[in-house]
């Protein structure tokens, strides 16, 4: 079994290895699986919420360097019991059992606006499952569109002639994923849990 | 206004370049459609995502890594399969090595349909738990279930010692007879005369040679056995004085 340090595990999920995932899985999952379990939640709740887990972990360390001053363990564990929290808090079936450690790692992260990070992180995996749901041609045609590739050469590698087609193409592509996230019922929890905002 | 027209506004509208006359009317929808601000919502939330492309390319890692790193339900399927696999051979071994219980004659000939009374098998003997025989030790074996049918066969290795006395000092069996036939539900009862208080055991076995009951006598003359415990079949015993075989015989229990 390879064991690898903290600064290794951070090293190599900044780069999306695989093995770094791996390992985590096999390090952190089960803890995160009890402390759902033991608060309401299902094993599938708990996959959810290490995947959400690691999405905040993932954006922190690759917008800068992490200092921890606990294992990285403690800190994976509080990021995904504060997400867990306000998971349960919106769901209103909120009966926590409070442990003496879950006090101290609680303590290893817990900050207004990381939470308001945590929450967008949320709703973006939420967007994101449905985006990889698409055809992989709409996949790929928006994701070109966002990297401002010209519209000829998202037209040549796409196999067309017609940049009207392009564009038309992505409108319905993007059409598409409006319609699957709308009819999904989290949508209302994810998108809309504050109410209509200002869009005019 | 046609569909196509609508999602290249919504586009358009979020991206920043729908102008003019376009976005004016744009923006009256908008004020009469509660959907089409949904809409526009939801396009400017896909925006955002599809710009965090880092986050969108880990987020792929994570689904690819995690349907082969999670355990999933299979764990659990796995682990209750096996409890099923455990609890099947212990049921197994409980139904065929472990003595039946003592269970009404008529409900275990119903099990075995096609058999008389007299072919069940020995092996299906209860174990005596009365008060009576408290101190007798059941031996009984914890053999494999063999079928039925052979109860009343003798046992050639018990058979040549029927009848037959030893030179054991000091002690005369009065009853009973080395061969006797008894019904089931009748108590043989053992009588003997002895000098001395030397320790008596009685020794019942199957007519497979399978040791059902150590009786040790409470009283200093006498022992019964009862059979209603028993099936009906052969059986066989031993009287033994300080562990020296006094003499032997069989009980035919119909």
């Amino acid at each position: 079994m390879i064991c690898l340090s903290d600064k290794t595990i951070l090293q190599e999920l900044k780069l999306k290895k695989e093995s770094a995932i791996h390992f985590m899985y096999r390090e952190y999952f089960s803890s995160i699986v009890s402390m759902v379990r033991q608060n309401n939640g299902v094993y599938e709740d708990a996959e959810d919420l290490f995947q959400d887990g690691l999405m905040v972990l993932f954006d922190k360390i690759s917008k800068g360097p992490l200092n921890l001053n606990c294992s990285l363990k403690t800190y994976f564990y509080s990021i995904c019991r504060n997400i867990w929290l306000r998971r349960l808090e919106r769901t209103r079936k909120m009966v926590y059992c409070e442990e003496v450690e879950v006090n101290e790692r609680t303590l290893a992260y817990s900050m207004r606006e990381e939470e308001l990070k945590e929450d967008y992180l949320e709703r973006l995996r939420f967007l994101q499952d449905h985006f990889l749901r698409l055809p992989k041609d709409c996949q790929t045609l928006l994701r070109m569109f966002f990297d401002k590739v010209p519209l000829k050469e998202i037209a040549l590698k796409m196999g067309v002639s017609g940049v009207k087609y392009i564009k038309t193409r992505k409108y319905a592509c993007k059409n598409m994923l409006r319609k699957k996230i709308m009819n999904d019922p989290a949508c209302q929890c994810y998108i809309f849990q504050n109410g209509e905002t200002e869009d005019q | 206004m046609e569909r196509q027209k609508i999602n290249e506004w919504i586009d358009r509208f979020n991206e920043g370049s729908l102008k003019g006359e376009d976005l004016a009317t744009f923006i009256q929808m908008l004020h009469d459609d509660p959907e089409l601000r949904k809409e526009v919502r939801v396009d400017r939330e896909i925006n955002r995502m599809l710009e965090e492309r880092e986050l969108l390319e880990f987020r792929e890692a994570l689904l690819k890594a995690g349907k082969r790193s999670s355990p999933g339900k299979w764990r659990w399927f796995l682990l209750a399969a096996t409890v099923v696999v455990l609890l099947s051979a212990g049921g197994y071994y409980l139904f065929r090595i472990l003595p039946t219980p003592d269970i009404p004659e008529k409900s275990r000939l119903a099990e075995h349909p096609t058999k008389t009374p007299g072919e069940v098998a020995l092996k299906e003997l209860p174990i005596k738990t009365s008060k009576e025989t408290e101190k007798n030790q059941d031996v009984t074996p914890r053999r494999k279930k063999v079928l039925l049918a052979e109860s009343f066969t003798p046992c050639p290795s018990l058979e040549h010692l029927v009848g037959e006395t030893t030179r054991a000092e000091g002690i005369i069996l009065l009853e009973p007879l080395s061969e006797i036939t008894v019904r089931r539900g009748d108590t043989v009862q053992f009588s003997w005369r002895m000098t001395g208080k030397d320790s008596l055991k009685i020794i019942f076995y199957d007519n497979h040679e399978q040791k059902i009951l150590i009786a040790v006598p409470d009283t200093p003359d006498r022992y019964s056995f009862p059979t209603g415990s028993y099936q009906r079949g052969l059986y066989y015993w031993k009287l033994l004085k300080d562990d020296q075989l006094v003499t032997a015989g069989k009980i035919r229990c119909e």
